[in-house]
């Protein structure tokens, strides 16, 4: 990743041929900050009293299944909805009242929102020339933003003439010509094909640091949101259920259900009962309010000890190999690397090392602070 | 002999149409051509070649050049006005107002009905002394009664607002048609740049409509030269041919006067009018309209 980053913002600036070009258009990101939001749909709660600080000039994932309040949350940065109790507030400012024009935002839509009848050009510059940028400024913009974004060859075309991919440019030109401090984006690239997500995801990670704006993005791909964020705010139900940088995110999720969410595949949860049985000899009820969660990654397979497991499927990933298997009545996914031959319907043995155990608590699903007593130690003998 | 066999398929599911279509589109069109260069056939005496004599006889009618500036002068008041209405409706009841399917109901109820009745509507308004628009004028204003129908300055006045009225909600369904396909989300992207309700309606919507204006206004003209029943109902072209439109002149020469012939060579003069006026419109129209 770091690799494709420098290459594309060093051709960028040689395409750019000007030096100053990036400096440019370098703006200050500013802060973003949710109290207490609320936003009720008919009496129920689309969002629901959620606190959310953006720092300036980093990039914010707004992470979630859909229905989780993540593009309300969005649109109420924006200004398109309006929140029914709370403080919404840009760059020091409270907003709630202004219009989205006056919050001195640029927002990119799912549908890319592109005016149809308009060239290329013409929709870059549609918000220069609403605000009457003079003529000399607009064509010296729409030439950086078009070089920026490869769309030079392109200016005198309709939206229909071009592919998906550089219709999301466009749509991504008209954001980024006004230099506004904040950017929006509500799921950008779900309408791409997945080879052409992986390369926008780079370009728009890398347009966000070289430009310099604060970013909110919104996104259902937990893959998209671990790759581009400074900070995941993984949504559910209305609320946010965990905000971290990715790597808290991935490593210390404060839920089941953040466990769950995060990761390719995410996180096993298993009932402890059925771990316990499947270790030691004997029945051990005292863990029958836990969960326990195990990264399909840290699953290892061993010849003597370990947790007994029946394999039922066996997907073959190339590099790695995924065991479904079944504990008792639990379900574990393991990715195991290099070339095993193992079979389906044949009974293994696994072990991991006990500090890559997650507890949660069944009823509630919040994350435990440690392992409880005998787990830790059952596992360690094993390993 | 496949391509040979696909071919006349094409024609064999074509075929009902184009009967249908040469026996009483194409044939009576080409026939009333044909029939322009004859002269009436009456009783014992055949129709026979005149040549241009019609034509000679059209140029020097008055009524005729007096019926083709009325048809002008409608086709001007209605189309502008009953497509400006309809617009302005659409854009009105696509709106996130109370009660909108009522309006919608309401703007379209006047082309629900029959342009007869609608006809009879008017002439309660239109009535001298006790019609609708006379008790307003001297119930707010004091003004003495007048006859709009019996006037020759007023009548075709008075038969453009009917037209309009029964057109403008028919129109509206289009347009609120088209309004609904344009994504709302093009508004809001607006909205994020601060553009103004007028500057959107101006540079977005009205060039996304074009289709539909294109469709519409051409539907306008047609239907400035067709609709003609509300003449027979309420002044059956009166005071002095002043309210007389083309196709309702046509018919009085047909059907009234029994000179076929000659309201054959008017019949030609107007399908002439109509196919110039819809292919110019079309390719007036058609570099400036987005097909989507």
């Amino acid at each position: 990743m770091a690799l494709s980053r420098s290459r594309i913002s060093t051709t960028d600036l040689q395409r750019c041929g000007i030096v100053q070009c990036m400096e440019d258009s370098h703006v200050e990101g500013q802060a973003i900050s949710l109290k207490q939001v609320s936003k009720f749909w008919d009496g129920e709660p689309a969002v629901d009293c959620i606190d959310l600080e953006v720092e300036p000039g980093t990039f914010t994932v707004l992470l979630g299944p859909s229905g989780c309040g993540k593009s309300t949350s969005l649109r109420i940065i924006a200004g398109l909805e309006a929140a029914d109790e709370g403080q919404v507030i840009i760059g020091g400012k409270q907003v709630n009242q202004l219009p989205p024009a006056q919050r001195d935002i640029a927002m990119v839509f799912q549908s890319y929102a592109l005016f149809p009848h308009l060239t290329v050009a013409e929709n870059i510059l549609f918000g220069l020339r609403v605000r009457r940028t003079p003529k000399d400024e607009q064509q010296q913009r729409l030439l950086q933003t078009a070089n920026l974004l490869g769309l030079t060859d392109y200016l005198k075309r309709r939206p229909s003439q071009l592919s998906g991919g550089q219709q999301q440019r466009v749509a991504l030109g008209r954001a980024i010509i006004a230099r506004k401090p904040v950017c929006l984006m509500d799921e950008p690239l779900s309408n791409l094909d997945a080879k052409l997500r992986n390369t926008m995801r780079m370009e728009i990670r890398d347009l966000q640091q070289s430009l310099g704006f604060s970013m909110v993005y919104v996104t259902h791909d937990q893959a998209e949101a671990i790759t581009m964020a400074d900070q995941v705010v993984l949504m559910r139900n209305g609320g946010i259920e965990q905000s971290g940088t990715p790597r808290e995110i991935y490593e210390k999720p404060a839920s089941a259900f953040v466990a769950g969410f995060i990761g390719t595949p995410p996180m096993n949860l298993l009932e402890a009962g059925d771990l316990m049985a499947a270790v030691s000899t004997g029945t051990n009820d005292q863990h029958s309010n836990l969960t326990v969660g195990i990264r399909p990654e840290h699953v290892r397979l061993s010849d003597t000890a370990g947790v007994k497991a029946h394999i039922e499927h066996v997907e073959y990933l190339g590099a790695d190999v995924l065991l479904d298997c079944r504990i008792g009545g639990s379900k574990l996914l393991a990715r195991i690397e290099g070339h095993t031959n193992l079979q389906a319907r044949s009974d293994v043995r696994l072990v991991w090392h006990p500090d890559n155990m997650h507890f949660f608590g069944s009823d509630n699903g919040v994350r435990l602070a440690g392992a409880p007593a005998g787990f830790h130690d059952l596992f360690t003998s094993m390993s | 002999m496949m391509h040979r066999r696909e071919w006349i398929y094409g024609w064999l599911f074509l075929s009902p149409a184009l009967l249908f279509l040469f026996t009483f589109t194409h044939y009576p069109a080409v026939k009333t051509v044909f029939s322009s260069f004859f002269s009436t056939p009456r009783g014992r005496r055949p129709e026979e070649f005149i040549g241009l004599e019609n034509y000679r006889t059209l140029i020097q009618d008055e009524v005729f050049w007096q019926v083709l500036m009325n048809n002008f002068w409608f086709a001007v008041g209605t189309i502008p006005a009953s497509i400006g209405i309809a617009l302005a409706m659409a854009l009105w009841v696509n709106s996130r107002l109370k009660g909108r399917t009522l309006s919608r109901v309401a703007f379209f109820a006047p082309t629900v009905l029959p342009l007869i009745a609608v006809a009879n509507i008017w002439m309660f308004f239109y009535t001298p002394g006790f019609g609708l628009i006379d008790q307003l004028r001297s119930g707010l204003f004091g003004l003495p009664a007048g006859n709009i129908l019996g006037n020759p300055d007023s009548v075709l006045a008075a038969m453009i607002v009917v037209a309009i009225w029964k057109e403008a909600g028919f129109f509206m369904i289009f347009y609120l048609a088209a309004l609904q396909s344009i994504p709302p989300v093009l508004r809001e992207a607006a909205d994020v740049e601060g553009a103004s309700s007028f500057y959107y309606f101006r540079k977005i919507l009205f060039p996304l409509l074009m289709p539909t204006t294109l469709f519409v206004s051409i539907n306008a003209i047609i239907n400035s030269f067709r609709l003609v029943d509300h003449i027979f109902v309420m002044t059956d072209g009166g005071p002095d041919n002043a309210s007389s439109l083309l196709l309702f002149y046509i018919y009085e020469v047909a059907f009234k006067y029994w000179q076929t012939g000659y309201a054959a060579t008017l019949t030609v003069v107007m399908l002439v009018l109509l196919s110039i006026l819809a292919i110019g419109q079309f390719f007036l129209f058609d570099r400036k309209v987005h097909y989507q």
